[in-house]
Order: structure tokens, then sequence, then C-alpha cells
């Protein structure tokens, strides 16, 4: 059976040697490739084959991975089913007839599947976590600033960071110790204070951590995935970890902050595309605003033209301090809080998703649905932060993920509490 | 506050600012879509003014020549070209 995971089958040679010898590799379709087509899962770029490679895939490559191809994806990443793709939905390998999650969904699925021995997605609000979360693998996307973006097609460039995916914990933490670093094409890289290798994080005691746990991100969490989430908490508990029941108000409207964020970055990222240096062009008369409309209008899905026009309006004259203003504030109420409390505690967890995986076709009809489901993952993208997901079992046997979050630069101590879950 | 009135005008000045045309069929969905989604944002009404302006630091590069793309690759995707540029549609 074909899951559609990829929309691009193309080898890529290793040009180096090291930790990732002998390992394929599936890369999102809006990270660049030069010489294959990168098409953000959209008619926009159904054409278009970048001069220049991804600093990602620079890495993979010369650490002496294979690139086995474009993996599909919501539409420039907006989404949670990798629905709104130009190129057909992917079908969850683990949970046949339901969506893989999005916007990742093909890297999820490409791993899931076997098809490929790691992947990379990229996560704006949850792109690497909910399809992780969906198809039963394990997905984390970095602190902000860990891993260079130069390459990558830019949707909401404040929130988003590229990031590893695998079947397992270390080989997630194998890719990251890849990918990892800065890079003068990317000035919003910063070096990690980190020594050791994300790798060797696996085997650290977790027997002297807290784990917060906000009764927010568990609000309406149906009851196979409370199930499963708890089995998770149990395995900590189980290693030593101490929990505990806690109230972050932030992040009650950090949902609404995020969409208003990631919307407004997109409708000024998305204007570079007007088909006249790359992308969909119809032969149409008119002046350049009649074209530009045109090329735009044909070129882009419902979803996207929907966040441009949101975006657009939020950042018009008259609505600018209602919306994005209001957004940052939140925005900044959330960074407070979190430093706060991680005083306190070590890592928070929560369910990845506080549903499990839609059956296909269900939620794309109404964008909101679709909105709501991401409450669990976007604070992190706002606290710039870095979060997992790891698998879990929920009662109903549909996978489920536990998400665990940490301050900036946690990495290796989300490794060490992830792999006490997944184990 | 109450959410903003969006009725059909207001739909077709955000696609014209947009550049994106929007057909008439599709202008009462997203009239009714934009409504449920700016109640929704309604929320962020009660939040705390908290972001004050933080101290930023420059990140800078030596300026150093490094090879770019050629003009040949820079070229490559567009639809059309004229004598080794971009041919863009006509302004005005």
């Amino acid at each position: 059976m074909s899951t559609n995971a990829f929309i691009t089958r193309s080898e890529l040679s290793s040009t180096g040697s090291g930790m990732l010898d002998g390992h394929s590799v599936a890369v999102k379709d809006n990270i660049s490739t030069e010489g294959v087509l990168t098409t953000c899962a959209s008619k926009m770029l159904a054409d278009y084959v970048p001069p220049y490679s991804a600093t990602v895939v620079d890495r993979i490559l010369n650490a002496g991975g294979t690139i086995i191809g474009k993996t599909n994806m919501d539409e420039f990443g907006m989404g949670s089913t990798t629905e709104t793709s130009a190129y057909g939905p992917t079908e969850n390998p683990t949970a046949p007839g339901r969506v893989p999650g999005g916007s990742s969904g093909g890297s999820a699925a490409a791993v899931a599947a076997g098809e490929a021995d790691l992947a990379l997605g990229s996560d704006t609000g949850g792109s690497i976590r909910c399809p992780a979360a969906f198809c039963g693998v394990v997905g984390l996307k970095p602190t902000y600033g860990l891993v260079s973006r130069y390459g990558l097609v830019a949707y909401a460039n404040s929130l988003e960071q590229i990031g590893p995916m695998a079947t397992d914990v270390k080989g997630v933490a194998q890719l990251l110790d890849v990918i990892a670093g800065v890079d003068e094409r990317d000035a919003t890289t910063k070096p990690s204070p980190e020594t050791s290798s994300y790798q060797s994080a696996l085997d650290e005691p977790v027997d002297d951590i807290t784990i917060g746990i906000p009764n927010e991100l568990l609000e309406g969490v149906g009851e196979p995935v409370l199930d499963g989430f708890e089995a998770g908490i149990a395995r900590l508990e189980a290693a030593g970890a101490q929990t505990k029941s806690i109230s972050i108000s932030s992040l009650e409207p950090a949902v609404q902050a995020y969409y208003v964020i990631a919307v407004s970055e997109a409708s000024s990222n998305l204007a570079r595309f007007d088909g006249v240096r790359y992308g969909h062009h119809e032969e149409t008369g008119g002046d350049w605003h009649e074209v530009y409309s045109k090329n735009r209008s044909t070129g882009f899905g419902d979803e996207v033209k929907r966040r441009i026009l949101l975006g657009t309006f939020a950042l018009s004259a008259g609505y600018q301090d209602r919306y994005y203003q209001q957004a940052q504030h939140a925005r900044a109420w959330l960074q407070q809080e979190l430093e706060t409390v991680f005083e306190s505690v070590d890592l928070l967890a929560s369910p990845t998703m506080p549903v499990e995986p839609f059956p296909l076709g269900e939620a794309i009809e109404d964008p909101m649905t679709m909105y709501r489901a991401d409450r669990n993952t976007v604070p992190v993208n706002l606290a710039n932060t870095p979060a997992i997901s790891v698998p879990v079992t929920g009662s109903s046997g549909l996978p489920v993920g536990l998400q665990l979050i940490g301050p900036a630069n946690s990495e290796r101590a989300l490794f060490s509490a992830g792999e006490v879950v997944y184990s | 506050m109450t959410t903003p009135d969006v009725d059909e005008e207001t739909v077709h000045h955000i696609a014209e600012l947009a550049h994106i045309s929007v057909a008439e069929e599709e202008v009462d969905r997203y009239v009714d879509q934009f409504e449920e989604i700016l109640d929704w944002f309604a929320a962020l009404d009660e939040v705390p003014t908290t972001l004050t302006q933080e101290a930023h630091s420059n990140v800078l590069r030596e300026d150093t020549i490094s090879d770019g793309l050629d003009r040949d690759q820079a070229l490559a995707n567009a639809s059309r070209t004229e004598e080794g540029h971009f041919r863009g549609p006509p302004v005005g």
C-alpha cells in the first residue's frame, strides 16, 4: 500500500562520511535541495528547482546520510493534517484511514512505514510533534536558533525551526547531533551551551527531576488520549521523577496569539510569490497588480489564501494594535510565566495533541476545528523553547503522543526523559 | 470590545492589499469565516500589557566577498527573462 508520503523521490548521495553512514533520510518538501524539486506541496512551486541547498541538507550529506526524497506536507506548512497539499493527502501508516497529522505528515509517515530511517520536518506551531504523535513516532522541535533555517521556505520565521523525526528517541538525537549548530547564513542561530552529544543523554537518569503538568493542557482531552498520557507519566514516576499539577494562565490565549502572529508573518513572507522570479505564472494580460493577483489566486490553495488574507487584515491600518500588538503581549506574557515556572520544575508534560488522529477528510472542512487542536503544541513556538513528542498507546489502540517541554537548550534533558517514556 | 464588522467590502479591500483575486462566490464564505475567527481572537483583548522594549544586539559579520548565485542560476526559475534580466508585467 502506498501512503503517498513522498512528493518527489530522488536520491542525493552522501558527500562525506560520519554519524549518518548508511542512513536514509527523508526531507520535508519546504527544505531546499539543490537540483531537486522543492514544491512546499503547492501548485505555486510545482516546477521550482532550488539553485542551492539548505544548510541542514549539506550537513546530512556531509555526515554520510543519503536523502531519498521530499515528503508531502500541508501547503507551505499550513495545516495539521497534510490534507491541504496540492498533491493529495498522505495516509497514516499506523492508523489506516486516518490523517498522519501535519504539517510534516509525509516525514512522519515515511519513518513510520519504514521507508526512511530518519526524517526532517519543520515546526511552526506543532508541525513536527503533531504528525509524530499521530503516526506513533518521535519528533523534536528544537530551541529557536539551535538549527539553521537557511534554505527553509519561510512561513512564520519568528516561530519555526527545522527538527528531526525517527521511530525512536535515539534516531532523533542522532540527527540533531548532525544538524544543530551556528550557521553564518542564518543570523538567528546561536551557539548552544551544550558540550556533550545529544545521543549521550539517553542513558542519563531522571530520578532527580520534577515534571509539571499544566491543567490548561488537559482540559477537554478525550479519555483514550488521557489514558495513554497517564501511562507515560507512570513510567517517568517509576523511574524516580516527581510530578505535580500546575496552572499557567498565559497558556489560555496562546493559540489565538499564535494564529495572529503566524498569519501576520505569513502574509509578509508569502508576498514574494508573484510568479515573476519563480513560481506559478498564468499567461494573462494586465498590469502588475492584475498579473500578481491572478498568479497568486490560482497558485495558492484555499488554506494558504485564507491565512494570507487574515494576516493582511491583522496588520492593516486600524487593526494592528488590536490583534498583532496584543498577540505580542500574549507571547511576552507566556515567556515571562514559563521562565518563572522553570525555576520550580525541570520539564513540563502534556498530551501532544488533545485528540486522536482525525479520519481522512473530516477536519479540513472546518478550519476552526484544526486551529483549536493546536492548543498544546503552539506555546513552545511562542516561547522559543524545545519540546519532544514520544509515542505512547491510547486506550482505543490509536497512537497518542506524550509531549515534554523544557526551557531553552534543554534538549538533553528532553532526550533523557523521552527515553524513559519510550523504552 | 466588540468584534469588528467584516463585510463584502472588507474582504475586497484585504484581497486588493494582498494581491489575491477573490471570486464573488468566495466572498461570502470569507465573511463568515473571518467573523468566526475574529470572535475567537477576542480572547486577546484581556491579555495584560507585558511587552517591553528589550535590549537587542546586532549579529553582524565581516563584509567579505564570497560566491553567490550566478546570473543563469538566478534566472533559471523565472517564467520570462530578457537579456539576462527578469521580465515582469507592465507597471501601471
